[in-house]
């Protein structure tokens, strides 16, 4: 049973090495073609759905024909968005929508993760705070709208205020579920290195708690293009909430509707952005969660 | 490679019901410097309670550890810390986990990359420097747990029951490889464990302890010649010898 003792084992040990060594990377390179079959099967499936869709609608207006008011065709939708994506308004208004929306979400990220940060250090702040936060939780952006009217008037502050609202509660309270989730074990290994409370706030505790950020971070930005829609239908004049209810009033459903594609796809393309965004930064999939 | 001294160690508990639980009552030993010590004991030992103390992670209620002749406050760079369970940095590479104490010592990026390849090479993980923790089997991710502890060059090494998840055979290997590291870097090592076999093969010393309250019950030298081999006659005396103690309770 020589095998079991430590002079031979060194060389079992290297040559066990060189095996697994040459099966991570086989696997890595498997891997990675298997990663680009799913992911273009994964487009075709969100293909599938969006077909799925026009069809359904396509049919509905052809079995039923409904006045345009009530429902237009998806040519007619389409045709409207391609003539209203070759005007510079549009682009204006989708700029100022995503400026607004940025903007509160930017805020929002900052102080959600500073608060929630603050929070999980401090238990008095916690006990005093956190029946208020869990309140207006509840308060929809919505309701601040005239409030922020009276405030802000027609100001950019406004928005940006309503745009911080809706981000701020939700990625708070998310960034503080995920710091406490963290393992105490990481906390103690730093501890272990003699490393300061601050620096494992930034070494340990916030790349631990990284993935829960980000899913705070992606229903932050929901609730921040949510937000500025409603606030831009009742108190703006500009602004893609703006030109749905604007066009609403003239009964342009085909504007509406491509208005509503417009906002679908920027609020799409931005929430995939923040998620590349967090794989970016810490590609571990496999951090806690 | 500094000395380990425990002396008269006690500390309390005080448990939720408001009763107080004595984990450890009067412990003291001593491991000469670069000695390996390992200490076993059935479970409410105090082993781990021992274990956070000599980190310097709990204080104690009486009694004092000293680390080379300096009484121990808090953790420290001269005391390296190998945890069980899956403390990796799950978001780190193998090699930055291994720069993580490193980097908490505030070192350069090229130093921190020579010193933690250094380490990754001893403990047989060259090739996995950017694999992530959770592609690793168990023993390679103690492998790397143990090269982010000895990365800091600590002159103590302190190990809770390291390998007490792994399979059976890659904890044999992981006992061999500990202690051809061991022979190579002159650490002095305190490794605590369940198992009388992991300790009769790795240790110089071994302490046992029993439970409630929790004490030494003996300090037993194992003069075995390395390498040890586990199915040796010798080696089952010494084993009879620790499990006799275990069985019994502490007299003293």
């Amino acid at each position: 049973m020589h095998r079991f003792l430590a002079g031979p084992g060194g060389a079992a040990i290297a040559s066990k090495g060189d095996f697994n060594l040459t099966r991570h990377r086989a696997s890595a390179s498997v891997g990675w073609t298997r990663k680009l079959a799913s992911r273009s099967f994964g487009m075709l499936q969100a293909a599938t759905g969006i077909a799925i869709l026009l069809v359904g609608w396509e049919i509905v207006t052809v079995l039923f024909r409904p006045l345009p008011v009530i429902l237009p065709s998806p040519q007619d939708v389409f045709g409207r968005l391609v003539y209203l994506l070759s005007t510079s308004e549009t682009w204006s208004n989708l700029g100022i929508s995503l400026a607004r929306v940025v903007a509160g979400f930017l805020l929002g990220t900052g102080s959600g993760i500073s608060v929630a940060v603050l929070l999980t250090r401090h238990p008095f702040l916690d006990r005093s705070l956190r029946s208020v936060l869990v309140a207006l939780r509840f308060v929809i952006p919505f309701a601040w709208v005239p409030i922020a009217a009276y405030w802000f008037g027609l100001s950019e502050t406004g928005k940006v205020f309503i745009t911080w609202y809706a981000s701020f509660f939700v990625i708070a309270f998310q960034v503080r579920a995920g710091i406490e989730a963290v393992p105490d074990l990481y906390v103690r290994v730093a501890q272990t290195f003699g490393m300061s409370r601050r620096r494992t706030l930034w070494q340990v505790i916030l790349p631990a708690a990284w993935p829960k950020i980000i899913v705070g971070m992606r229903l932050g930005l929901s609730f921040a293009w949510v937000a500025i829609l409603a606030a831009e239908m009742v108190n703006a004049n500009s602004g893609i909430g703006y030109f749905i209810n604007y066009s609403g009033q003239f009964l342009a459903t085909d504007d509406v509707m491509a208005g509503m594609i417009m906002i679908g796809v920027l609020g799409f393309v931005t929430d995939q952005a923040l998620s590349l965004f967090g794989r970016l930064v810490l590609p571990g999939k496999d951090a806690p969660r | 490679m500094l000395d380990i001294s425990i002396d008269n160690i006690s500390k309390t508990w005080r448990a939720p019901d408001g009763r107080e639980v004595v984990a450890l009552q009067g412990v003291s030993f001593d491991v000469p410097s670069g000695g390996f010590c390992c200490i076993v004991g059935p479970s409410g030992s105090g082993k781990s309670t021992l274990f956070d103390v000599i980190a310097g992670l709990e204080t104690p209620d009486h009694g004092r550890i000293l680390v080379g002749g300096e009484v121990v406050e808090r953790p420290g760079a001269d005391r390296g810390v190998v945890f069980q369970g899956r403390s990796l940095f799950p978001w780190r590479t193998v090699q930055g986990n291994v720069e993580f104490g490193l980097a908490a010592q505030g070192r350069r990026k090229t130093e921190r990359r020579h010193i933690s390849q250094s380490f990754i090479d001893l403990v047989g993980l060259s090739g996995f420097e950017a694999a992530l923790p959770s592609t690793l089997s168990g023993g390679m991710y103690q492998r790397a747990a143990v090269a982010r502890s000895l990365a800091t060059s600590p002159d103590v090494l302190l190990m809770d029951e390291p390998f007490g998840a792994l399979d059976a055979q890659s904890r044999e290997m992981m006992q061999s490889e500990l202690v051809r590291i061991w022979q190579t870097q002159g650490t002095t090592i305190l490794f605590i464990t369940h198992s009388v076999q992991e300790a009769v093969f790795l240790a110089d010393k071994i302490i046992v302890m029993s439970p409630r309250p929790g004490r030494v019950s003996a300090q037993i030298d194992v003069t075995l010649p390395r390498t040890r081999d586990r199915t040796g006659a010798d080696f089952g005396m010494v084993m009879k010898e620790v499990y006799a103690h275990l069985t019994t309770p502490a007299s003293a």
